[in-house]
Formats: structure tokens, sequence, C-alpha cells
């Protein structure tokens, strides 16, 4: 035994003096799995602080506002048809730090859903009318269309539509969530979006459709060939995630690692005043975004329906993300189609000033405002749609 | 199972602590079984598609061995006939249909055969290049016979059975046949090679995934010339730290065993010519090739036609090995053409250069032979050979340097791996010469152990929070 571990021990060469005694060198040698040990505890340990300090789940559902699950396969039996539908990013529901250090708050019932059914009753008195909420964060424009595309093929016809546009989604990214694309599971949906996009002739959006259409295949191969090892592992996973957060709560600290990745770059590598640097338009996103909008208020036209299109409120004290002066081109143009389609336009980006906005942890928040913010932003669409009269739709 | 999951650390651990529980004389037999638990752990009828390749190659190497040279050819021919089918039906066979339709489309026939729809086996690609070798080495009387469980374990060894590395009977038989202990030496090397395997896959080679999967979804119509490129390099450095980690964690299990296998990959993104990549990427693979393919296929001749013929077309039957599919074939023959290539105009004789020269035109051809690997893996990833080529349009073509639909931070992440992957090498060789400096000096080894510890410890819990999203290894599917 002796023998063995001097021998080891002189493998390991953790020391140029062979006359240091065993004792020593396997003490030595133990160090990097001690350490290693040690650096695994503190970061459970950090995990478990880090995840208790996140936002909690929302809660959501009152009698008038319901959200539509963000899993694109599990619509509700019923869907209420007499609602305004509410579509937009997560400006339509989180809710900022109050002060520096302060993470993301809990929403209880006085977002901007909340906030625009108290003010709509179209004549119903204290009946109010219901709102249903379609949000993702940083929804793009592919992903409506998919979504409000297969809401109406389900048979779902909203009495109108609040549609918030954001400058920033629209000019960088065209790609599709797990989630929304689960839509394109079902072969009768998927065949008719894509005959119907042929029909439309808007080359970039159909490019898009055509290859989520490829990656619903590729996964339903995977889980065609999904092996009772996957099983075994899933359950092994929940099971040690109940007691070690690296495990159990590991999607919410991949989210927390690259968010302050991405804030370490953006403070040290991007002063202030260039920040509009990291959100360059992509060409290619921007088109196809543009197209698939046109698409949705075309689609909604088909089937009877308008509303309100609003740009979503920019922070007004804080260089804007993106070329400002390109978005209020873009948008412009969007807009104008909008109206062709029988919608109402409002512009709230200058609608909520500085001191309505919040904290992500250490930094101001660009694209949440607190519950006043969606009062302002509540009023001003109630106020377009009922005076164009397109809110409330052709119901009473 | 996955390499990146946590039910193979635990299953790695079980095997690991019985197997040293074990008297000698059990733990091949439990290896062997813990291999097939592996294998049927993804889909078990396949365990007999694994055993019965061991099996082919097993009594195929007797009933060759017991012949004369002349009649050991052809039992030879037979035996390799029968592993090649193997593979042929159950990796190839629906391809060949979907192409027999397509023709037959073309011909005007209106009804069209019916697709088998198999799951490809897993692994499939390498271990029936593995029974292949050591059958043509037995032909060759480089090969002995073996019992039929210790060569069933050398073709099931569940480290290298699902991605390699292919490992020749008489580098691997030897380690597994002698008493299997793991030193001390072994477990630090082995737990390194696991730790490093799993961060390059989670973190690494996870973290370009999705960037690379979202550029190659779309139309190729989109990107600009400077995206194009972005889009070759990016996924070179994917499908390099994908497949690397996968057999980093390859060699530390089986390192964890006793066991050394052969390392797949030299630095391949410092390779000086085609030839030299090959020498460095995929080696178990690449050797293969060159001494059951290449050589053969030359006969001894050394004419510059005799080489660029066995150089195309060994390397085009490599391409076809990786997939069943038009692109992986176009990959292999492009590869076959730079390697011809070289072989006519490179510069092996050339006189030697003065130093400096010499380090500029090391450069030099280190960045040639990056940018042509480059374009090839765009025939290697693209979906279908029009995109490749539409891609590979753009990116030797300037017009197209205006446009741009690809982020700013996918060509800074991309960069920052290119500098990682360039200056590993000279990493490698520098960090065990300033350990080895330390371990002399009394206060510096625990400093250097603690140090590497603490490394250890942030890499395992990194790799633990990013394994739960975990994408398979790129190289399963062949």
């Amino acid at each position: 035994m002796r023998d063995d571990l001097e021998s080891s021990a002189a493998e390991l060469d953790v020391s140029g003096d062979h006359g240091a005694g065993v004792f020593q060198r396997v003490v030595i040698a133990c160090l990097t799995p001690v350490v290693a040990l040690l650096v695994l505890i503190l970061a459970e340990v950090g995990a478990r602080s880090l995840v208790a300090t996140e936002m909690p789940a929302r809660s959501i559902s009152t009698d008038t506002v319901t959200e539509l699950p963000k899993s694109a396969d599990k619509l509700p039996l019923t869907l209420e048809s007499d609602a305004v539908l509410l579509i937009g990013n997560s400006h339509t529901y989180a809710l900022p730090g109050l002060a520096p250090g302060d993470c993301m708050r809990k929403e209880e019932g006085r977002t901007l859903a909340y906030e625009l059914a108290r003010r709509l009753d179209c004549g119903r008195g204290s009946d109010k009318v219901d709102v249903i909420r379609l949000s993702y964060p940083n929804f793009n424009a592919v992903e409506i269309l998919i979504r409000v595309a297969q809401l109406l093929r389900v048979g779902m016809k909203p009495r109108s539509v609040v549609l918030g546009l954001t400058w920033r989604n629209i000019a960088r990214d065209a790609s599709v969530r797990h989630s929304v694309r689960l839509a394109l599971r079902d072969p009768e949906f998927t065949e008719w979006l894509v005959d119907w996009l042929k029909e439309r002739r808007r080359s970039t959006v159909a490019d898009a459709i055509a290859s989520e259409v490829q990656a619903t295949r590729h996964e339903r191969e995977q889980e065609r060939t999904r092996s009772h090892a996957d099983d075994w592992d899933v359950a092994l996973s929940a099971a040690l995630g109940d007691n070690i957060a690296l495990i159990g709560q590991s999607p919410a600290l991949r989210a927390a690692i690259y968010r302050e990745l991405a804030y370490l770059i953006e403070r040290t590598l991007v002063p202030t005043g260039k920040a509009a640097q990291t959100y360059d338009t992509i060409e290619e996103e921007l088109r196809t975004n543009l197209d698939a909008l046109t698409l949705v208020l075309e689609l909604l036209a088909e089937h009877g329906i308008s509303g309100v299109v609003y740009r979503a409120p920019r922070r007004p004290d804080l260089p804007p993300l993106g070329d400002p002066v390109r978005g209020i081109v873009e948008l412009g143009k969007l807009e104008d189609t909008a109206r062709g389609f029988g919608f109402t336009t409002v512009d709230c980006t200058d609608l909520v000033p500085p001191e309505l906005w919040g904290w992500e942890r250490h930094t101001p928040d660009r694209s949440h405002f607190t519950e006043p913010g969606h009062v302002l932003l509540a009023e001003a669409i109630v106020e377009a749609g009922i005076g164009a009269r397109v809110l409330c739709g052709a119901r009473p | 199972m996955r390499f990146n999951s946590t039910i193979y650390v635990a299953f790695l651990a079980l095997v690991l602590i019985v197997l040293w529980l074990l008297p000698e004389r059990l733990r091949r037999a439990w290896l062997l079984t813990a291999s097939v638990l592996f294998y049927g752990s993804w889909h078990y009828p396949y365990v007999v598609l694994l055993l019965g390749t061991a099996a082919c190659a097993h009594f195929g190497g007797k009933w060759i061995m017991g012949a004369e040279a002349a009649v050991r050819r052809r039992r030879g021919s037979l035996v390799l006939g029968a592993l090649v089918a193997l593979l042929g039906v159950f990796k190839y066979l629906d391809w060949v249909i979907e192409n027999a339709n397509v023709l037959a489309g073309w011909l005007g026939a209106k009804q069209s055969l019916a697709l088998p729809g198999w799951v490809l086996p897993l692994g499939i690609s390498f271990y029936v290049f593995q029974a292949m070798s050591y059958v043509i080495d037995v032909v060759r009387r480089r090969e002995t016979t073996y019992s039929f469980w210790d060569f069933s374990l050398y073709i099931a060894y569940f480290p290298q059975l699902i991605a390699g590395p292919i490992m020749r009977a008489k580098e691997l038989l030897p380690q597994l046949r002698r008493p299997l202990t793991t030193r001390a030496g072994d477990l630090s090397a082995g737990v390194w090679l696991l730790v490093s395997g799993l961060f390059l896959k989670t973190v690494v080679a996870d973290g370009i995934a999705p960037n690379v999967d979202r550029a190659f979804a779309r139309s190729a119509t989109a990107f600009g010339t400077l995206d194009v490129w972005l889009m070759a390099v990016a996924f070179g450095l994917q499908v390099y730290f994908d497949f690397s980690s996968y057999t980093r964690i390859a060699l530390g299990s089986a390192r964890l065993c006793g066991i050394r296998l052969v390392d797949n990959f030299d630095h391949p993104y410092v390779a000086s010519s085609p030839v030299d990549f090959w020498n460095r990427w995929h080696v178990s693979l690449s050797r293969w090739i060159r001494d059951y393919l290449f050589y053969p296929l030359l006969g001894g001749r050394t004419s510059r036609a005799a080489l660029v013929r066995a150089a195309l077309l060994s390397m085009t039957i490599c391409g076809a090995w990786h997939g069943a599919g038009w692109t992986f074939v176009a990959w292999g023959a492009y590869h076959g053409l730079l390697i011809a290539g070289f072989h006519l105009f490179g510069s092996p004789r050339r006189p030697k250069q003065r130093l400096a020269a010499g380090r500029v035109r090391h450069g030099a051809a280190v960045l040639l032979t990056f940018a042509l690997v480059s374009l090839g893996w765009l025939l290697f990833r693209s979906q279908t050979i029009n995109q490749a080529l539409v891609l590979i349009g753009r990116a030797l073509n300037p017009v197209w340097l205006g446009q741009r639909a690809l982020g700013g931070t996918f060509y800074l992440h991309t960069a920052a791996l290119v500098v990682a992957v360039w200056s590993s090498p000279w990493l490698s060789a520098r960090l065990p010469r300033f350990h080895d400096s330390l371990v002399n000096r009394p206060l510096a080894a625990p400093l250097a152990r603690v140090s590497i510890g603490a490394v250890v410890g942030v890499m395992v819990a990194l790799c633990t929070v990013y394994m739960s999203g975990q994408r398979t290894f790129i190289y399963f599917q062949f």
C-alpha cells in the first residue's frame, strides 16, 4: 500500500523534492479536488441566492384579462371571441425595479392589459370587455404572424386587436422561438400558411417560414429517435434539481449569466453615447419583419378585424437603441399600411416621461416602465381607438 | 446516452466504482456488460446489430486466418462485403431509394418506392469501420485472433463506441487484455479530460451553435460576402469544439478505466496544408482512409496522376462516410481536390528560406489552409448543394461585400474563438513547462494546485448549469 502511494505520488510529481514525506505529497495532491469541491459549493450557494432574487412567475388571469399560453401547442379549449386581443413584447407586462439594484417585479393586475380592460366597456357599462394578451419577451413579427394566423385558423375572432410595435425588435431579429414554432406541428395549419404566403408573394417571409418548417421536421425526427437514456436523464435531472440549484434552476442561471455578460460588455466596451451600436439594423431581418407585419395586418383585415397599432414608448433620457431616424421612417410606412387596412395608429414613443421608467438591477431599464406608464399607454390607446371606433369592433 | 448528460456522469461513476471493486478476472466482463447497456439505453434492438458486427468480424477473421494467401483475399472480400452491406443498408438505403425515386420521377415514372424509415443505428459508421480495420489487418497478416468476448469488448467499448476514435485492434485489445488498473496519473488526467471536454461542449460549442443554426436555416441570398465567411468559420469552429470535446470525454472516460485511446485532434486549424490538416483532424479516421483506401488505391505507384486519383477517390468515400447526402460527398471530393492540388502544386521539396521569410510563408500557408478548409465547411453544413453553391458564390464574389445580414455580436464571438484556437498550440506547449517550473518551488506547488482546483470547480459549475440546455454531438449523426 505504501509503495503504491509513493509511486502514485511520484507520478503526480507534486514536488521536485522526492525526499518530502508521502503525507505532505498526498495533502498537496488533494488540494485540487478539495478546492474544486469548495468552489462548487460556493457556486451552489451563489446560485440559490441569485435565483431567490429573480422575478417570480407572473400571476395571470382575472375575470377580464387572460394570457394565452406561451406554448403554441397548448391552445385553450375555448377562445373568448368577444375580446380585445393585445399583442406585444414584454413592455405589455413586465415591471422594472424601482431603484438601482432592484430586480424586475411581479405583475399584479396593473399592467397594460388590465388598464385597457378597466377602460373598455364598449357601451356595456360595468360589464367590461375582456382582454386577451398574446406576448413574449422580444416578440418579433414573424412570430406574431404565426400565432395570429394560428388563432384565426382555429376560429378565434376578437372584436379588435391592439398591436404594439417596438423598433429594436423589428430591426434585427426574425427568428422564431421553439414555443411558437410548435404551431407548425399542425400539418393542416402549416400547409394552409405556406399556401397563403405563396399567394401573397412575400418571399422573405415565405423563406423564413420554410426554414421554421424545416426546423420543426428536424425536431420531430429528434423526438422520434429519442432514447430511453434521454428519459432517464430527464428523470434524474428533475430529481437532482429539487435539491441542487445549479441543476434545477439552470435555465434561470443561464439567463442571469447571459444578462450579466451582456451588461459587462455594454458597460465596459460600449460608452453610453454609443449604445446604438449594439443594436445595429440587420437589413434582411428588417425586411422580413416589415413584410411579416404587413401580412399580419392583411390577415386581420381579411377577417374583418381592425384596431389600434401603436409605437411602443421609448425611454427618453437615454440614447435610443438602433437607428432612430430609420425607425421613424420605416414605422411611418408601416403605419400608412395599417391605416389602409382600417387600423388607427398612435405614436406613443415619447409618451412615458423619464421618471416613470425603472431599473434592471444596476442598469436603467430601457424597455420597461412602471405602473403609471402603463396607465398612460392604456389611456392613449383607448382614446385613439374609441375615438376612431375601432376598439369595440362591430359588436356592442 | 449522450456524453453531455447527467445520466452519463452517473453511469460512468457507477461503472468505475464497480470496476475498481471487482476482482481483476471479472473486470473485462463488467466493461462489456456496461458497454452493451450503454448502447442498449439508446435503442435496445440494435444491440443485436452491434454484437452481430463483432461476430461477423471475429468469426470472419478466424475464417480468413486459416487460409492461404489468395483464398485469404477472397474470404476477406466476402467478410468486408458483409460489413459494408450492413453499413449500406442501415445508413444509406433511405438515401439511395430517395435518389432512385427522384430519378424515376425525371424519367416519367408515376409511382415511387417507400422509404424504410429506419432509425440510423448510433455509431454504426464508427464500429463498422473499426471492425473492417481488423479484418483487413488479418488479411494482411498483421493481426491475430482473440476470444470472442475480448473482441466484442474491443468493438463495443463504450467510451469510443458512438463516435470514435477508431482504434486498431493492436492498439486497444492488448490494453483491454492486461490487468485493468487506474493509477493516480490516470485519475487526474481522466478527470481533467472529462471536465474540459464537457466544458468545451456545453459552454463553447453549444454557445455558438444557435447563431450558426439560425444562419444556415435562412435563404442563402440573405447574406453578403463577409456573412458567408463568418458562417463558414463559425461552423468550422462549432464542429471542431463539438467533436474535439466528444473526443476528450471519450479519452477521459477510457483513461479513468486505465485505457489510453488515440487523440483525434492536434490543433487542426494551424495546419499549413490540406495534407497537414488531415494529419491533425479526426486523426483516427484519416489514418484509416490513408492505410485502407489511399495506399491500396495508389498501389505502390508514385506518379502524380495516381496520387490525384487515389486522393480524389479516397476523400470522396470519406465524405460519403460522414453522411448520406450529396453535400457530404461534395465536401469529401472538395478535400480530395485540395489534397490532389497540394501534391501537384505544393512545395514539399523547395529550398529552405531564411527564417523570417519562412515564418511569413508558414503564416500565409496556415491562413490559406484555414480559408480553404472553412470554405469546405459550407458544403458540409448546407442543407442542399444549391444552398452551398449560392453561399460559396457569395463568399468568393466581392460584389456582395456591401450586404450584411448577421449581427455584430456573432462576428465578435467567432473572432474570440478564432483567437483561442490559434493561440492554443502556443499555450499547450508552454503551460506544461510553466507547471513543471512551479513544482520545484515549495510554495508554488500548492498554489498551483489551488489554482487548478479553482478552475476545475468553475468549469464543473458551468457545465452543470449549461448541461440541461444540451444539444446532441454533431458527429453522433454519422
